[in-house]
């Protein structure tokens, strides 16, 4: 009863401290009193788990969010998209692997083996030799290319012929799993040119049953005839018919000019049956091999994989620099409302309930905002899947699965992401809150002075995780997981240095400042001092965005150099003749001999270097082999190291020696020096001494260079497949150019280009290559301004009755104006000076550690000050702008009211 | 109700809907893929194939080989085999030719897959005492050595299925598949033997509603069968039917019976009746008798009655099956009882038929007489019109 009674007068007391009614309702308050009277008379009420958040305390959380709306509707924002990143860039990763699966299932079928011989293709007669031993083993040969259609808007298609008689084993979209329609087959296979597209193809592109259209391959365009319509099932796989040209085998070869090969011959070899596997080995020739169905993916799915993890990588940074704006605000609004807690800690709360009640305003917003988040990302992942297929299209593979439905998991995994994330970076905040002691109503200067304590404390601790990162980055690893692992360990240790930084550039920048704007200019940087807990975490969370940027514009800059330095070196061709395939990535074709000849015969041609661009088998995988006829004048330049004097190199080369690129000797772990490669010839596996390692950037899977006569000894392929003119002197490059383009038309449409405009098409490629970097780093600052901007205004808010005071002695608007933005514009440019040699540093692990190791480029170090210059005036302009609506705020606010604030 | 729970619920009941529907697509995902294909029809009716129209000058070893203007031809092989511990195999070893284009619509091609013929096979084992019938069928085209038919030297393969000349008159037969095979030498002793009207074998009322056709009535066949790791040496008899024609069967005409005799006196008899949809026996019926000195005499449909004593209907395919005949042929005083050895040997392939060894007994112009046979029986579970 006294205790009843001592709760009553608790009560009374505080519902006479306004404090109460700007966040709890009188009703509130009845129903708390109601709650924790009960909880006094019966002391097991607060384990009943129903009891842990009362509804009252719900309502203090809830109607603060509501009376905070802007504050709330930023973090939503932030995490909304954080979590819109995240998802995009998952989506359209998902997206894009799954479009590589479902294209190389689609063409794989239910094959586990296939049987290759390089890019010069298979013996058609091997297929028959196979079908005759009758050694029970489903075989199935397989051309497979891509063409284009100029007819259909220009898409890419993928061209596969197909003995419809071998296929039932392995692939069911033309013969379904019974017999043969053989009167239906007539045309298919009868008719040359007959082809058979999807039916959504066909409606799409207004085409019918016996309908021709073109198509455009090897630089000609050859008409194709549409003799059926496959019928998808609209399931997943289905989809991937959408991008088919299905052919029966002759019609390949002819279409291709593939007579007498094969591009492989299927196999369906169970659990590995090394018996069958043994019997068709020893039925084919030497140096034509069985292969998994798994080794013609893996490397592609490889590098794609290192790709898409640096995509997740660069998203998930601006999950984290949205978690600092949660943090940033979750700790202001436990700051502001330390009285309300200590009053309800008084009123018996427990610190469970407050920690609870915390964390669930957080999740609220949490949740909220990954649902948001999910809706942008959906939107956005469409345009990144673009962005995404069209740079993997570029570089890795070629894909004409186009659209792939959303990946719920995607969503899911991003959604999750953004709540626990958030709840988790609550959970400091609202600790801090829990262990307010009942009825200390402490004041701010409490908290900041404890803040100022750790400051250096957190300096220190930046300090080890840095060191701590440089351990990572120490582990001679090709792990991208543990380079990111080791930057992220860095930025983070930066972050954390943040405050101390901030305290000291303030006292020198106070010295600067003072003079410019007198007394506001003192005031100014001792105000982000005096809130050092709370302008630290936003300073930190724009540091953290403006540094990546800087870090990761260092880079791509180092790298576009680099590019551009190495093709100076290695194109020393004034024209280069091509034949262009359906997309970048695609394997080269070969140039007519009528072409060559031509050429050869040109009066303003001095020298010609033919290349031969084929594909190899080796023992790691097929291995890009350009074969080429002149000895490289600059080799010097381009050489990484090798064991020979330069001048013997070449003589190397012709005698039987390759030289490996960079990523390639990374990739393989070949030494520096010395060392062999071994590569299956048609006599069987070969091994070639290894004269050198040279610089190259246009494959990320590695490529090899040898002597194109070794090269057609050994694999019998005289096919050519690009040349570079080297012309007289006076003759103009362009003009040549356009008139060897009349002049060939008649015998093959080639790409002739010369010297600057290949370049500018390289770099075009490039350029395409980073857009989606650009895209996300944008994403990322966005994130980080709208963290700077919602602690700008918490924290102007939050001074409102300083500023009022101040408004009262006599500041004119013009000067609080001058206040607040000298001070967000003080943060912003610490933030900016901070990112610098952050940014700096990011950029070289990029370029020295983690492109060198985990890619195997050596970049050269281009700096150029623009990232610096601009990451300042983006962290000043985000700060200021971000100071104005605050500003205006406060200004137009009443002084009276402002000073009674409190 | 506390609001708190409420929201876990709400997200808790969304979290579920969204793994349910993650779950969906997934399972959507790996459902088999089994499109279908709409083809463009058959380019060409049989009207501009080459078609049996009347007696052909006969001209070998060139008329062995292949005649690909005309739209259908079998090679068609047949036999009773027995071992000296008293085991007993039927085989069938038949390779069907089929152009896909009359020889006026086709057009220069320059792969070596390019292909105008396609080519089926069917292997059948009968395994007597096993009680045990297989039946193999494949398809593949007359291109790039996968299949193909050659006059001189004879050969006949599809795959690993073939049957090649190794002197004259004598040829080698390989077929396998799974654990079953076949490896038996034939020697023709009666040369070819040529039905209906020298070889010229009327099916139809309608001109060209014909057939040219031979047999080999009588080739004696040595060699092993093996079956699941077993190992027979076999002798025995086989019977070759080579025939070609552009769509035989006329409107009206759904199936046909086919029998071929080879007695213990060196004789044989072919007949064959053409069943009508109503159930009559088509007039172009028709049948050879080749006695011991290897002389024919052509049946007509009148020469000859066909009994059928039993039925058996096939549990796979449903179709309803004569089982056991007596064959009567008063103008040559034969009366034959023929028996199927096993009661199912219907072919489920790409399309049923019943083709079986049988058991002959009976008598010939008096004299006791026994024998084995080959009996085809089609269109009991479909028409055959129009088929090959």
């Amino acid at each position: 009863m006294r205790k009843e009674f001592i709760y009553e007068r608790k009560i009374t007391y505080l519902l006479s401290q306004e404090i109460f009614l700007s966040d709890l309702s009188i009703s509130a308050v009845k129903k708390l009193k109601l709650v924790y009277r009960n909880r006094l008379v019966d002391p097991n009420q607060p384990m009943n788990p129903s009891s842990i958040l009362p509804r009252a305390l719900f309502n203090i959380g809830w109607r603060y969010l509501i009376r905070h709306f802007w504050q709330s509707a930023l973090m939503v924002i932030g995490i909304s998209l954080g979590v819109a990143v995240v998802v995009g860039i998952d989506m359209a990763n998902q997206s894009a692997s799954r479009a590589f699966d479902l294209s190389t299932e689609t063409v794989t079928g239910r094959a586990t083996h296939y049987i290759s011989a390089g890019s010069q293709g298979v013996d058609e007669g091997i297929y028959a030799k196979i079908s005759r031993a009758g050694l029970g083993v489903a075989s199935a040969p397989i051309i497979s290319d891509y063409v284009t259609a100029p007819q259909l808007d220009g898409i890419t298609l993928q061209l596969l012929g197909v003995d419809p008689f071998a296929e039932a084993p392995f692939r069911n979209y033309l013969v379904g799993t019974g017999g043969v329609p053989v009167a239906d087959l007539t045309a298919f296979l009868a008719r040359p040119g007959g082809v058979l597209v999807s039916k959504n193809l066909a409606e799409r592109y207004n085409l019918g049953l016996n309908d021709q259209f073109e198509i455009y391959y090897a630089g000609r365009n050859l008409p194709v005839n549409v003799v059926g319509l496959l019928q998808s099932d609209g399931s997943l796989g289905g989809r991937a018919l959408d991008g088919m040209l299905l052919m029966d085998i002759a019609t390949a070869q002819e279409l291709t000019g593939r007579l007498g090969h094969l591009d492989r011959v299927d196999l369906i070899l169970p659990n590995g049956d090394q018996g069958n596997l043994n019997a068709v080995q020893s039925l084919l020739p030497p140096g034509v091999l069985i292969l998994p169905v798994e080794a013609r993916s893996g490397a592609v799915e490889q590098m794609t994989a290192a790709f898409r993890l640096n995509l997740t990588a660069l998203s998930l940074l601006a999950m984290v620099v949205a978690l600092f704006l949660i943090y940033n605000t979750m700790t202001f609004s436990v700051v502001q409302r330390r009285p309300l807690f200590g009053t309800l800690r008084s009123l018996g709360v427990t610190r469970r309930e407050i920690f609870a009640m915390v964390v669930g305003e957080a999740l609220s917003i949490g949740i909220v905002g990954a649902a948001l988040g999910i809706i942008i990302g959906i939107l956005m992942g469409r345009g990144a899947v673009g962005l995404v297929s069209q740079t993997i299209n570029d570089l890795f593979f070629v894909s004409t699965v186009r659209d792939v439905p959303i990946p719920i998991g995607s969503l899911i995994k991003g959604g999750l992401l953004g709540i626990i994330a958030t709840g988790a970076t609550a959970a400091f905040p609202a600790w801090e809150a829990a262990s307010v002691p009942p009825r200390t109503a402490l004041s701010r200067a409490n908290l900041e002075s404890k803040a100022k304590r750790i400051v250096g404390w957190l300096g220190l601790a930046g300090v080890l995780v840095i060191l701590g990162g440089i351990g990572i980055l120490a582990i001679p690893s090709k792990s991208l997981v543990i380079s990111f692992a080791g930057t992220a360990a860095a930025v983070i240790g930066f972050a954390l240095l943040t405050p101390i930084t901030t305290n000291w550039m303030m006292t020198i920048g106070s010295i600067l400042t003072s003079r410019i704007w007198g007394v506001l200019g003192r005031m100014a940087p001792r105000e982000v001092v005096n809130s050092i807990s709370r302008t630290s975490v936003a300073v930190a969370a724009l540091m953290v965005a403006i540094s990546v940027t800087i870090g990761v514009s260092l880079m791509v800059g180092s790298f576009r150099s680099t590019v551009e330095t190495w093709m100076n070196q290695i194109l020393h061709g004034d024209v280069y003749i091509s034949v262009p395939g359906a997309t970048f990535s695609q394997q080269l074709k070969a140039i007519d001999p009528d072409v060559i000849a031509i050429l050869e015969d040109h009066l303003d041609v001095a020298r010609i270097d033919l290349l031969q661009g084929a594909t190899v088998d080796s023992p790691d995988g097929p291995i890009q082999v350009s074969a080429n006829n002149n000895p490289n004048d600059d080799i010097a330049q381009l050489l990484v190291d090798s064991k020979y004097p330069i001048n013997e190199i070449w003589q190397v080369v012709q005698d039987g020696g390759v030289l490996v690129s960079e990523p390639l000797a990374n990739r393989f772990d070949l030494p520096k020096q010395g060392g062999e490669l071994s590569l299956y010839t048609s006599q069987g596996l070969g091994t070639f001494p290894i004269a050198g390692i040279y610089y190259d950037y246009a494959s990320s899977q590695g490529k090899v260079i040898m002597s194109l006569e070794i090269y057609q000894q050994i694999w019998a392929d005289q096919r050519i497949s690009a040349a570079a003119l080297i012309l007289e002197p006076g003759v103009d490059a362009r003009s040549l150019a356009e008139s060897l383009k009349i002049q060939l038309a008649a015998e093959q449409s080639l790409l002739i280009r010369a010297n600057q405009d290949l370049r500018a098409t390289t770099l075009e490629v490039f350029d395409r290559t980073f857009a989606i970097t650009g895209a996300l780093q944008l994403m990322t600052t966005v994130v980080a301004f709208i963290g700077v901007l919602s602690a700008m205004m918490s924290l102007q808010l939050d001074k409102q009755r300083q500023l009022g005071i101040l408004k009262a002695i006599g500041l004119t608007a013009r000067q609080l104006w001058q206040l607040i933005t000298l001070e967000t514009g003080l943060m912003g440019a610490v933030a900016g000076i901070l990112a610098m040699p952050t940014g700096y540093i990011l950029a070289l692990i990029l370029v020295y550690i983690i492109n060198r190791r985990s890619f195997g480029w050596t970049l050269q170090m281009h700096i150029t000050p623009e990232p610096f210059v601009q990451a300042l005036v983006i962290a000043v302009l985000a700060a200021f702008l971000a100071g104005l609506y605050p500003a205006s705020r406060i200004i137009q606010r009443n002084t009276a009211e402002a000073i009674r604030f409190d | 109700m506390n609001k708190t729970k409420l929201l876990f619920g709400i997200l808790l009941i969304a979290l579920v809907g969204l793994a349910l529907a993650w779950g969906f697509t997934r399972r959507a995902e790996s459902l088999p893929q089994t499109p279908t294909a709409n083809f463009l029809s058959s380019l060409e009716g049989p009207a501009n194939f080459q078609r049996a129209e009347g007696p052909r000058q006969w001209s070998f070893p060139e008329d062995f080989g292949p005649h690909p203007d005309y739209q259908t031809e079998w090679w068609y092989y047949t036999g009773n085999l027995q071992s000296e511990n008293g085991a007993r195999f039927g085989y069938q070893l038949t390779f069907f030719r089929r152009a896909l284009l009359p020889e006026s619509t086709r057009q220069e091609r320059t792969s070596a897959w390019a292909v105008d013929q396609v080519y089926m096979a069917h292997f059948a084992l009968t395994d007597v005492s096993g009680e045990e019938h297989y039946a193999f069928e494949r398809f593949t085209r007359g291109a790039a050595g996968l299949a193909g038919a050659l006059a001189d030297p004879y050969q006949m393969w599809l795959e690993n299925w073939e049957v090649s000349q190794t002197a004259i008159g004598e040829y080698r037969m390989k077929a396998e598949k799974n654990d079953i095979s076949l490896d038996l030498a034939l020697k023709d002793v009666k040369g070819p033997v040529f039905h209906g009207e020298d070889g010229y074998s009327q099916k139809g009322p309608e001109v060209g509603n014909a057939s040219y056709y031979f047999s080999q009535t009588r080739l004696e066949s040595e060699g092993v069968v093996k079956v699941a790791g077993e190992t027979y040496p076999m002798t025995g008899l086989s019977w070759m039917d080579h025939e070609f024609s552009t769509s035989a069967l006329s409107d009206g005409q759904v199936g046909w019976d086919w029998f071929s005799i080879q007695l213990d006196n060196d004789s044989e008899l072919m007949v064959f009746q053409i069943r009508r949809a109503d159930g009559d026996i088509d007039p172009f019926s028709s049948g050879t008798w080749i006695n011991a000195g290897g002389n024919t005499t052509h049946l007509d449909q009148d020469h000859f009655q066909i009994q059928v004593l039993d039925t058996w209907q096939s549990d796979t395919s449903g179709g309803e099956y004569p089982a056991r005949w007596k064959v009567v042929i008063p103008s040559l005083s034969i009366d034959l009882d023929i028996e199927p050895y096993l009661a199912d040997q219907e072919m489920n392939v790409s399309y049923a038929y019943w083709e079986g060894a049988v058991k002959v007994s009976g008598s010939v112009e008096g004299e006791t007489v026994n024998g084995d046979g080959y009996v085809e029986m089609t269109g009991y579970t479909a028409s055959m019109e129009g088929e090959f």
